[in-house]
């Protein structure tokens, strides 16, 4: 019987959110398909819908003319469906062989483990592989090139019908990709499904046979790969229209004197990026996951540590080892991730706010209730941060409430910061709520402060900025003005092998 | 107004323990009508003392994210050195502060071994309190060393306004503490560190000085609360004040502070440590074998965590509704 995946009219939407609508395509017995589409289009979405860890809101997944109720991870692992994930599922406590086998392992009589036909068995894939390493090592040791390799043996001798792969090789070394790939085409010989995720253009060409491209949840083409082009793949992923959100923008004109001067930052995930940030501007990042924006501006933060490289605050050079010297030299830093970095979320709105200034809010040793309900009202009143009070918790806002409270504790009356690092400020924020924050994002500037935008959603960033900074792969590819760029262009720097 | 203020009381997380307290204090008084005697009551507060103080310091640390195990061994040898160097003619207010310095230094370690080589505490906490309680027996020669110092005894025995000076010193460290934790910097860094880490120190808190502080400050106090038992039992052994800082972690989580770090208070955890008091007390009062104490304190506890579950997932349960 002919093997296939078919995909029917998948939709899946979180609050403010259509992650996936009438996602359909089939993919083939012995061919590669090839998920594309910038961060946030949807890919990943897909992936978890198959592998049971989010349940489609419509739709149906047949395979091999089944339908399979994919309800938990477990039942589309019976379903033969395999999915290696970006982020490594493995054990780091256990071997290789152990995390090879997990839930599986050979047994004796009375469930007692086989060990050597265990070890022998994983010997046979690490020979496969050709991996310079033993079925006892511990997987935590290995390097996480390694530990993807790991992954992937896993996927391969669970025998699935069905493989998916999410950008496997952004930690692999060339050499490790060309044993990648040729398992991907002995995995073709025999006949499995298999899909393909990943940025790197050359590598689509390579492998793929067809292409499903992704763009804001939609599906907006399929075509085959040998009738496509790499500029009619990034127009086909970027083609939308903007609406008038950012011609509305009351934008800052005024771009006065170099505030913050990186130069040359480097250490083990960056190199060498420099750049300048202006008094007034909206500087942006733009990169796909993974390229070191984060790492950049947590290493301008002290929250990373740098190799070489300096930084300069007007003019001046400045050691910054950590968040403290950092805020001490006028420099904020509103996470990327709100719940683990930014907020305490058991705590109240009005103690979230207070958090770096309590010393400006004391009456000799004891804190002010009443200067600190001042500082809150005013950061409610200036953000309009939608809450019954200023004592609620912070983990019960909606994010887009819990970023203003965040941008609220770096700007307020009593402390005053000329850098503004905002990384990720929309991410999982709906669309009201998102222009609420490009408006406060402008406003900043015309305050006449820096601001340092990174976020995973090109027209955002291209579009606030007013000069975008491209990285990829912890590399500066490119800088440019906001008239300048386009999203092909962008796209093209951030994806450049 | 009136109402608001009655709606703020019942909803305040120490209102249900307050109300489960006194329905253990009127329940043991059916059963024996000395329960509320004052005799038995100074009973109650002699006991509760040491668990006291000790969970002061510990509390912190909870709070803070960080359990410490060697609060009681700590102690114990707080006492030893104390009665050893008041039998070796010491005056007794260098010798007490000998002991506070040795607490300190307790604490220093363990804060050392938690920044420079990342150990768990809960673990580097609980190999140090092996260590102080091995040399304990090992300084004394596993005797018992007697106290003569009358104002040294004076500070366990004594009483002001008819309250035991042991009681009284926890009373105003609970208070003192929970000024520091509710209404100043440093006590507000302190749910910071506890609740989130990261977030803490990206917001500018400097975390190994406060956990320094921290942990020098909860040994500290152990080694005070150790000091004054010795002078209440004109003695100080090996064997004494260890295993009591698990009454001060079980009234501090019975108060609301969680395990986890981030939440809980001062005012809850007194109120936890009076309950656990109280019961205790109670079950020998209904003629109970003392050691039935030890089953209801781990059964208190558990209780406590039941009903701090329960009441999280009609918290989160109530959310949802409301996202929805």
């Amino acid at each position: 019987m002919e093997r296939y995946l078919e995909v029917n009219n998948i939709s899946k939407s979180f609050p403010g959110v259509k992650a996936l609508q009438n996602i359909s395509f089939r993919a083939e017995s012995g061919t590669v398909t090839a998920l594309l589409g910038e961060n946030g289009a949807g890919k990943s979405t897909l992936l978890k819908v198959l592998s049971g860890v989010l349940k489609p809101d419509e739709g149906t997944v047949v395979i091999s003319g089944k339908e399979v109720k994919v309800q938990d991870t477990h039942s589309a692992f019976e379903a033969g469906i395999s999915i290696i994930y970006q982020e490594r599922q493995l054990i780091p406590m256990m071997s290789v062989a152990e995390n090879i086998f997990l839930d599986d392992s050979p047994e004796k009589k009375f469930g007692f483990v086989d060990r050597r036909t265990l070890r022998a068995e994983t010997q046979k894939l690490l020979d496969k592989f050709q991996l310079p390493f033993g079925p006892d090592e511990l997987v935590g040791r290995l390097p996480v090139a390694y530990q993807q390799m790991v992954e992937i043996m896993k996927a391969y001798r669970r025998d699935a019908d069905i493989i998916a792969f999410d950008e496997p090789t952004a930690p692999l070394t060339e050499k490790e990709i060309r044993i990648l790939f040729s398992i991907i085409e002995e995995l073709k010989q025999q006949g499995k499904v298999i899909l393909y995720v990943s940025h790197r253009m050359n590598e689509i060409f390579e492998i793929t046979d067809r292409i499903v491209i992704f763009k804001d949840g939609q599906m907006v083409d399929v075509v085959n790969t040998a009738e496509t082009t790499e500029a009619a793949l990034i127009r086909a992923m970027v083609g939308r229209d903007i609406g008038d959100t950012y011609n509305k923008l009351d934008r800052n004109t005024v771009i006065g004197e170099v505030i913050l001067e990186a130069k040359g930052l480097t250490n083990d995930v960056i190199s060498d990026v420099s750049f300048q940030l202006h008094r007034g501007e909206v500087l942006g990042f733009a990169g796909l996951v993974g390229a070191g924006r984060t790492e950049t501006v947590r290493a301008v933060f002290g929250a990373d540590r740098i190799t070489s490289g300096e930084i300069l605050i007007h003019g001046e050079p400045v050691k910054i080892t950590s968040p403290k010297e950092a805020i001490a030299s006028r420099i904020a830093l509103c996470p990327e991730d709100r719940k683990e970095q930014g907020l305490i979320l058991k705590q109240t709105i009005r103690s979230n706010i207070s958090m770096p200034v309590l010393s400006k809010i004391k009456n000799g040793l004891l804190l002010s209730r009443k200067k600190e309900k001042a500082l809150a009202d005013e950061a409610v009143e200036k953000y309009d941060i939608r809450t019954p009070s200023i004592d609620k918790i912070a983990g019960e806002l909606s994010g887009g409430n819990q970023q203003k409270v965040i941008l609220g504790r770096w700007t307020s009356s009593l402390i005053d910061m000329d850098i503004l690092i905002l990384d990720e400020p929309t991410k999982g924020i709906d669309v009201g709520a998102k222009s609420e924050i490009y408006q406060t994002i402008c406003n900043l500037a015309k305050e006449g402060k820096g601001v340092i935008l990174i976020s995973s959603e090109l027209t955002e960033v291209i579009n606030l900025s007013d000069r975008i900074i491209v990285m990829h792969n912890g590399h500066v590819t490119g800088t440019m003005t906001r008239e300048e760029a386009t999203e092909e262009n962008v796209l093209a720097l951030a994806m450049q092998d | 107004m009136k109402n608001n203020f009655f709606h703020k009381i019942t909803r305040a997380k120490s209102f249900t323990l307050i109300l489960v307290w006194i329905v253990v204090l009127i329940f043991f008084r059916l059963i024996n009508p000395n329960y509320l005697s004052w005799q038995n009551i100074k009973n109650i507060l002699y006991a509760t003392s040491l668990a006291g103080t000790l969970a002061v310091g510990i509390g912190c640390r909870l709070i803070s994210g960080g359990p410490d195990l060697s609060a009681g061994a700590v102690g114990m040898m707080g006492g030893v050195i104390v009665a050893l160097l008041l039998q070796a003619g010491w005056f007794w207010v260098p010798a007490l502060l000998a002991a506070l310095v040795f607490g300190a230094f307790a604490g220093g370690i363990n804060a050392f071994f938690k920044l420079k080589f990342q150990m768990m505490p809960f673990i580097s906490t609980l190999a140090m309190a092996s260590v102080w309680k091995g040399l304990g027996y090992i300084i004394t020669g596993a005797q018992s060393v007697s106290i003569g110092d009358p104002t040294f005894q004076k500070l366990g025995t004594a009483t002001l306004l008819g309250i035991p000076v042991p009681f009284v010193i926890t009373i105003v460290l609970y208070v003192i503490y929970g000024i520091i934790l509710s209404r100043t910097k440093f006590g507000r860094r302190v749910y910071m560190i506890g609740g989130n880490r990261t977030a803490a120190e990206l917001a500018g808190i400097n975390i190994k000085k406060m956990e320094i502080i921290l942990a020098i400050n909860c040994s500290t106090i152990a080694a005070l609360g150790g000091a004054i038992l010795a002078g209440r039992m004109h003695s100080a052994t090996a064997g004494s004040v260890i295993g009591t800082e698990f009454d001060g972690i079980i009234a501090s989580c019975l108060g609301g502070i969680s395990f986890g770090g981030g939440s809980g208070g001062m005012f809850g955890a007194f109120i936890g440590l009076m309950l656990l008091g109280s019961f205790k007390n109670g079950l020998s009062c209904a003629g109970l074998n003392t050691y039935w104490q030890i089953v209801a304190s781990g059964l208190l506890l558990i209780l406590a965590l039941v009903v701090d579950f329960i009441n999280e997932q009609i918290r989160v349960n109530s959310l949802k509704k409301k996202i929805a």
